[in-house]
């Protein structure tokens, strides 16, 4: 399959999630855990996704560290999170759509990214709540998918 | 939830003060581990929290519990972090509803959130005292 095709609704995406609690990516709360928006934290503000498909659905093979978990978030859903808007005085001056994009590197073909178009712009601050808006977003998609392949923190 | 109607104030006080001091507790160990986060602490280029954004951020939260608290209300202790920018974060789950935080040197915002679509189920503002008990009753949805 050619890596570069475009992502499809359909298609499952795997996110890594660091293990150690410490690092605050998960809490377990009652007994579940819950992901935290820092899991999709990327300081270009386009968290790094692979595609399941490419990765022969194999979540350990999308493992960066041997502690990480996975978790996995289908694009449909990550495109319908909505619009993210740049304010400006409270007037909206710009709407942020939400798509993930095939990204492959040579080392992994599997790789894209959830990205927003137009990109942010305007103040920091202003980027920053943006992108901390589709973070939360994303968040609780994976929270409610659960895990795909579980952090080993120890 | 409220605390129950004991039959002494006395109690009540003694079980919110208990309440209160267990979870400054707690805080101070979460703010233990944030303190000693440096530059790219993650791995992704993540800011270091900064000593007055530390000490600005423990006076909002743990500001935040007193109002709850003697309010008589119940008060979970947040899950607290720092963000790429060096902020410092706190949020509370409840349910479907969640409430952050995010404080920096100077300034505090919230995030109201009950749903993912970005447009329709989140809120964000600037935080100020005022805020901190109708904060807490909306996310327990009183």
């Amino acid at each position: 399959m050619n890596s570069r095709e475009p992502v499809q609704d359909d298609e499952e995406l795997y996110r890594n999630v660091r293990g150690k609690l410490e690092d605050k990516e998960y809490i377990i709360q009652d007994g579940k855990s819950i992901i935290e928006y820092h899991a999709f934290w990327d300081p270009s503000l386009q968290p790094s996704v692979d595609r399941a498909k490419l990765k022969d659905y194999d979540p350990a093979s999308a493992l960066l560290h041997k502690t990480n978990g996975i978790v996995s978030i289908k694009a449909g859903d990550v495109r319908a999170i909505g619009v993210v808007k740049t304010k400006h005085k409270n007037k909206v001056v710009a709407d942020h759509v939400v798509d993930v994009i095939p990204d492959p590197t040579c080392d992994n073909p599997a790789h894209a990214l959830i990205i927003v178009k137009p990109e942010f712009f305007d103040s920091k601050n202003k980027q920053k709540n943006a992108f901390k808006l589709l973070q939360i977003a994303l968040a609780q998609l994976a929270t409610k998918s659960g895990w795909t392949l579980e952090p080993n923190p120890h | 939830m409220r605390i129950a109607n004991y039959n002494t104030v006395e109690y009540k006080h003694k079980i919110q003060k208990f309440q209160s001091e267990k979870q400054k507790l707690e805080i101070s160990e979460q703010f233990d581990i944030l303190s000693q986060r440096e530059y790219n602490w993650d791995g992704r280029s993540s800011q270091k929290p900064t000593q007055l954004t530390l000490i600005h951020a423990k006076k909002i939260i743990d500001a935040m519990l007193d109002s709850v608290i003697s309010s008589g209300y119940q008060c979970d202790t947040p899950s607290i972090s720092s963000d790429g920018y060096g902020y410092v974060t706190a949020v509370w789950y409840q349910n479907e509803r969640q409430l952050h935080l995010q404080i920096g040197e100077h300034e505090a915002e919230y995030f109201k959130v009950w749903g993912t679509n970005i447009d329709t189920e989140m809120d964000v503002d600037f935080l100020t005292p005022e805020n901190y008990l109708p904060l807490w009753k909306w996310l327990i949805d009183e």
